[in-house]
């Protein structure tokens, strides 16, 4: 039970913590919450979903799926964000509140609202460990999302590309200054932060199914990971995120399933009042 | 001279105006236009209540839609199992909504602006859970039924009732109004202009002085007390509530409302509120459909005209005007690429 219980956990944190780098990258680059990042999360599942149907190969219905996914969030600081660059915060939120209402309903037009599960070559098998049965699709969740931070942390320090990334969350006006490209650095964030969220859509769905409404929680617990590790701060980020995943499902499973959805809510809520630069976070100093 | 006696006549007009709204009813014979219209009012409330704090304060909330909720449960919860009656009822909402939107607003305004977004989005979740779960006092997903109408009122021989949809329109109106008067009360007032002064800039806001957080959650109190009255009418006016009421999109229809009709204008609040609720009913065999068009509205109104309706009719004002007398238009810009301060 108990183990069963710590095994859930840190799959939904892995999932958790995907969400949040997106958020945090976002935030690093631009200062503002992509409030539409659940809304790629399930974009992801619901093309792997449709590739599937048309008898697609597994793993290149994923793989559509993430680039789906990456492309979605691209198209959301092009077409919208982008656009918008000198308006008031206030605004872009707005923005953003408009397009995840947007996608949610074309999802459920399109789609429809039943939940449906999505296929995973994994799902029916299981690991046997010392009388314990492990779902390897869940074994897999946890492989797939400790490789996707090694890559991540490999390309934010190897590489041209992820330093211009980490110069412009310092400072955005600075690295256009030094020759960076900074809309292209912009667009690269977006498009990696999404690309990560929809992934995590893409493997919950064999678990949890795909909906339109799932992005909705999902979104707001990467968030609350987000916070919780001090928003900006991508190791912070994954950590916090696993940690939630753990918190949750061992609340879920010891008080009470309905309100299961309302323990990282709570959570964020204490968090927002208690610490909210986040447990590895700094405080802000806001500058004129 | 022309201009005060021009003040005189529009004012004269407006109170015959406001007179003549209250006979409405004796023109309106359909009782589902009554409804309508009814629902249109309570939404107004819901608007004024939310522009308090999007348009004059600049903060964005998704968490009013929970506000209506606790004022609608608390009335239909009082008017249920102790039988107290809505005069008794409203004001209890009132503050119960109040008290709960001061907490939230400690919590949300404390640090970055978009903390407030998730603290209100977590809070109307956590209350819709709780709408959901808490079986024993909310009904569950059935939610709560036969709330009493308010009692009558006997002023001499007038006896006003509230038995139907006209008898009750009267009643919203009076609190629409009192709504406008005091939403115009608080702008008017020293506290309102810190309120804007902090939604221009808050750094230079804060520099002169005016206390930001507290004024902030002041401002949020206020606004959640609106949406409070606004439960309260809206439980004894349908007499059932239930929790797919109170669900996210209603906080983001209201916010539509704001956002369509002009942030920081009392007549947009009163615009934004009408189109929605008509159109919503227009449109009510098919909601994706609605969604997505809120969405899409949304989305265009705050890329390229994001003062909305009423913007968009001072924008038009200012062109005549600029036609006849040619005065130069000095309009401030921002520099720099990022969303920084």
């Amino acid at each position: 039970m108990f183990v069963d219980q710590l095994i859930n956990g840190i799959v939904l944190g892995s999932i958790y913590a995907l969400m949040a780098i997106g958020y945090t990258m976002v935030w690093n680059v631009l200062r503002f919450i992509n409030f539409a990042h659940g809304e790629v999360y399930m974009g992801g599942a619901f093309v792997s979903l449709y590739l599937l149907l048309l008898d697609t190969p597994i793993w290149l219905a994923y793989l559509g799926g993430v680039c789906a996914g990456a492309f979605l969030g691209y198209l959301m600081e092009k077409v919208v964000y982008m656009r918008m660059r000198k308006a008031p915060k206030l605004n872009l939120l707005i923005a953003a509140i408009g397009i995840s209402i947007v996608l949610q309903n074309v999802a459920q037009y399109i789609w429809g609202a039943t939940p449906e599960r999505l296929n995973s070559p994994f799902l029916s098998k299981n690991f046997t460990i010392a009388d314990m049965e492990i779902n390897q699709h869940y074994v897999f969740i946890i492989i797939l999302t400790i490789l996707v931070m090694i890559v991540l942390e490999l390309f934010m320090n190897r590489t041209l590309m992820g330093k211009a990334v980490q110069a412009a969350s310092q400072d955005i006006n600075a690295t256009q200054l030094m020759g960076i490209n900074a809309n292209k650095i912009i667009s690269i964030t977006f498009a990696i932060g999404s690309a990560v969220g929809a992934l995590a859509g893409i493997l919950v769905g064999p678990v949890f199914l795909v909906y339109p409404t799932m992005g909705v929680f999902a979104g707001l617990k990467g968030f609350t990971a987000s916070v919780m590790g001090g928003m900006g701060n991508i190791p912070g980020a994954m950590i916090a995120g696993l940690l939630l995943g753990i918190i949750e499902s061992f609340a879920a499973g010891f008080i009470s399933s309905g309100y299961r959805d309302a323990v990282a809510m709570v959570i964020l809520l204490f968090i927002l009042l208690v610490r909210p630069q986040g447990i590895f976070g700094k405080i802000i100093q806001q500058k004129v | 001279m022309i201009q005060t006696n021009k003040t005189v006549y529009r004012k004269f007009l407006l109170i015959l105006g406001v007179i003549a709204l209250f006979f409405l009813p004796l023109a309106v014979t359909n009782p589902y236009v009554m409804y309508v219209i009814n629902l249109i009012l309570i939404y107004t409330l819901l608007a004024l209540g939310l522009d308090l704090i999007v348009g004059y304060t600049g903060q964005v909330s998704v968490g009013h839609g929970a506000f209506f909720g606790i004022g609608a449960y608390v009335a239909a919860i009082l008017s249920k199992n102790l039988g107290f009656s809505f005069w008794v009822n409203l004001p209890l909402s009132i503050i119960l909504t109040a008290l709960i939107g001061f907490i939230i607003g400690f919590i949300g305004l404390k640090l970055i602006e978009e903390y407030l977004v998730m603290a209100t989005l977590a809070f109307g979740t956590i209350i819709w859970l709780v709408f959901l779960n808490w079986t024993d006092l909310t009904g569950g997903p059935m939610g709560i039924a036969g709330i009493t109408p308010p009692p009558p009122i006997k002023i001499g021989t007038f006896e006003f009732v509230f038995f139907q949809y006209q008898d009750y329109y009267p009643l919203l109106l009076l609190f629409v109004f009192l709504g406008i008067l005091v939403t115009r009360l608080i702008i008017r007032s020293g506290f309102g202009r810190a309120c804007t002064a902090i939604r221009d800039d808050e750094l230079a806001a804060q520099s002169m002085g005016i206390p930001v957080f507290k004024t902030k959650v002041i401002m949020f109190t206020i606004s959640a007390a609106f949406c409070g009255a606004a439960g309260a009418l809206y439980a004894h006016f349908l007499r059932v509530v239930s929790p797919e009421t109170f669900t996210f999109s209603m906080s983001v229809t209201i916010l539509t409302m704001v956002m369509i009709g002009g942030q920081g204008s009392i007549a947009g609040a009163v615009i934004g509120a009408s189109i929605l609720t008509v159109s919503s009913e227009a449109l009510r065999e098919t909601p994706e459909l609605r969604m997505i068009i809120y969405g899409f509205l949304i989305v265009v109104m705050i890329m390229f005209f994001p003062k909305g309706i009423m913007g968009l009719f001072q924008l038009v004002k200012r062109r005549l005007q600029k036609r006849t007398i040619q005065t130069p238009e000095t309009t401030p810009e921002k520099e720099g690429l990022s969303y920084e301060h």
